[in-house]
């Protein structure tokens, strides 16, 4: 396991009516490490994680998680939507929601029961929600609507994270305690893939990045890519970190 | 009440359960025009069935205005998919083509039997009970009710057994697509089981009524409560209070069995619309009231706050003021004063305001609210207050 890359893309080409959105795009991803993806808009993204997911079907390429097709590597993704992409209107309440965390693992059929609902109240603590667990998810402001798919996450008990701006929309403090609880899971030895839009918190919160736009432009350590250079050729207007205040 | 009178009563009840069942999922997946497309679109269907069959309540017809109605689905989807036509554009084009071809079938082919357009449209529960299951030369009761039947107790199975798949793949389908629940098969599974109780709904009700046996009790029921199981049992509940109180008054007014149906669910739906307890137009109007008064008296908190005695300007404090400076009518002045006041906020005196005690723990908790999101903290607030409630 321990030379097995958690996530490898190779020659990901995804088009939508024949405008690639995705170009060719390959990547190895090594085992617990938190990784951003930047680009500008349009740059495909949420398309990244969603073909590597198999939610969007590529022109071209395959997918490799943990060295498995996506369909046999199911059960080590955990996945965190954009929060935008449900109606939060949908009568049921804060408990329930997270509780579809434990479906995957259940499978057809069976129903989540007393240890599911255990684990979810534990995974309600940890993001700070616990004493929200009754409440309807109309009620929720944007911070704890992410908070609840975090904590849905977390019950997938997975070895890789795909999270589609887990940021967004949220307070200080959410932002805060997310950032703290993805440490957690880098330090757990898991491996947390994030779509990500504030660039001054790349480095601090993060330990790799992966430059995007349409094609990809640099993937490495923070350390070593994250410069002048590769924000200049990603965004496409001249960039210098030196002058953004952090 | 005679059998056949029960006999009907009780086949209204088991069509609206059998109804409401897919009509709420169909609600929460905001496709409830599709419920009336394929009770529509399987008229062909039904038609086509009755030529081989020549039986108004075999099976056989259940199916071939079951295949027809996914068919609707399948076609609605293909044109949509083009992006020459929207969505909604392309249910118009879909629906009516289908049910032409199922009247241009009854009229040519099939003008002297039970089956006529006028049924088709309205349905004709009271001639239910007429047409009796024989076994063995033994009637059985009528034919429709063991359909229907029949179907709302697949329709139950299929909801007990697949429960959290139509939950997780209405609510959030990527999530339920990437943990491999692949929600097209859910959503080809609704749109048969929405097919084949359209099917027999439209004997008891008619193609138009149906839609209203299916939308009209989650709709209401939606605006009732915030649990998904709690809607389902509320829209049988209202769809079987509908099914009750619209064959009595059909009876007593001598008027179709399925229109005084539809005319109750409508009129259900209106009462709840208005008076829900927290999601009916009368609280909510009432809410953003209150809200309103809350606001104001806050703002008026908060400036008493800024010249409290020590610091400033007495004429601030005025009761005037409040016309004068606030520009508020005298009206809305007197309102938020008195509302102050009750809450123990402030004393008035001589002409003067000023802050209680309580008023100004209120305000500072107020401000914090106001400048932190330490939400967890100021729970206990919004209990005492709407302001600072989710809407």
């Amino acid at each position: 396991m321990a030379n097995l890359y958690a996530l490898e893309v190779n020659d990901l080409t995804v088009a939508y009516r024949y405008k690639p959105v995705l170009w060719d795009i390959d990547m190895k991803i090594p085992q617990g490490i938190l990784m951003g993806i930047v680009g500008p808009n349009g740059a495909g993204k949420t398309t990244l994680i969603k073909a590597i997911l198999g939610l969007v079907q590529p022109v071209a390429g395959s997918v490799r998680i943990f060295g498995k097709p996506y369909k046999k590597a199911r059960s080590k993704v955990a996945y965190v939507p954009q929060k935008g992409s449900v109606d939060w209107d949908f009568p049921t309440n804060v408990l329930d929601v997270v509780l579809m965390g434990t479906y995957g693992k259940l499978g057809w059929i069976k129903r989540p029961g007393k240890e599911e609902k255990k684990q979810a109240l534990e995974a309600l603590e940890k993001v700070g929600m616990l004493e929200f667990r009754h409440r309807q998810i109309s009620e929720l402001s944007g911070g704890q609507q992410q908070r609840v798919f975090l904590a849905r996450a977390l019950l997938e008990n997975a070895e890789i994270y795909f999270m589609d701006e887990p940021f967004q929309g949220v307070d200080a403090i959410t932002e805060k305690a997310i950032i703290k609880l993805l440490k957690e899971l880098g330090s757990q030895g898991k491996t947390v893939i994030a779509v990500h839009h504030d660039l001054q918190s790349v480095p601090e919160y993060f330990d790799w990045v992966t430059f995007l736009n349409v094609k990809k432009v640099a993937a490495g350590p923070v350390k070593d890519i994250f410069n002048d250079d590769n924000l200049t050729k990603t965004y496409g207007i001249n960039f210098q970190l030196s002058e953004t205040p952090s | 009440m005679s059998i056949p009178q029960i006999e009907i009563q009780f086949i209204a009840i088991i069509v609206a359960v059998a109804c409401a069942i897919p009509g709420a999922f169909l609600v929460l997946r905001r496709m409830a025009m599709i419920s009336d497309a394929i009770s529509h679109a399987i008229l062909p269907g039904i038609v086509i069935g009755f030529f081989i069959t020549q039986d108004v309540s075999s099976p056989f017809l259940v199916l071939m205005a079951a295949a027809t109605g996914v068919l609707t689905v399948v076609l609605v989807e293909i044109i949509n998919r083009t992006r020459l036509v929207k969505e909604d554009a392309a249910i118009g084009l879909v629906f009516p083509a289908l049910f032409s071809i199922g009247v241009i079938l009854i009229t040519r082919f099939a003008g002297d039997v039970h089956i006529d357009t006028h049924a088709v449209l309205v349905g004709e529960l009271a001639f239910a009970p007429f047409n009796q299951l024989i076994i063995n030369g033994n009637p059985m009761g009528p034919k429709s009710l063991w359909v229907m039947g029949g179907i709302l107790v697949l329709s139950l199975v299929l909801l007990g057994v697949f429960y959290k798949e139509l939950k997780i793949s209405t609510f959030d389908p990527q999530l339920a697509a990437s943990l491999g629940f692949t929600p097209v098969v859910i959503h080809y599974g609704l749109m048969t089981m929405t097919s084949i109780t359209a099917v027999g709904a439209f004997d008891a009700v008619g193609a138009i009524l149906v839609v209203a046996l299916m939308i009209v009790p989650p709709a209401a029921a939606y605006l009732m409560t915030q649990s998904l199981n709690r809607m389902l049992v509320l829209s049988s509940v209202i769809g079987i209070a509908a099914a009750i109180a619209g064959y009595w008054i059909a009876h007593f007014l001598n008027v179709s069995i399925g229109g005084s149906m539809a005319a109750i669910l409508g009129f259900i739906f209106l009462l709840i619309y208005f008076f829900a307890p927290k999601r009916g137009v009368i609280s909510v109007l009432m809410r953003r009231k209150q809200q309103k008064l809350e606001f104001s008296m806050l703002t008026f908190l908060l400036h008493l706050r800024n010249h409290s005695i020590e610091n400033s300007n007495p004429e601030e404090r005025e009761v005037s003021h409040l016309t004068d400076h606030f520009q508020w009518t005298s009206k809305r002045a007197k309102e938020v004063l008195e509302f102050a006041e009750n809450n123990n906020m402030i004393r008035i005196d001589d002409g003067m305001v000023e802050l209680t005690d309580k008023g100004y723990s209120f305000t500072d908790e107020a401000m914090q609210y106001i400048l932190t999101d330490k939400k967890n903290e100021l729970e206990s607030m919004k209990g005492r207050f709407l302001l600072f409630r989710a809407e």
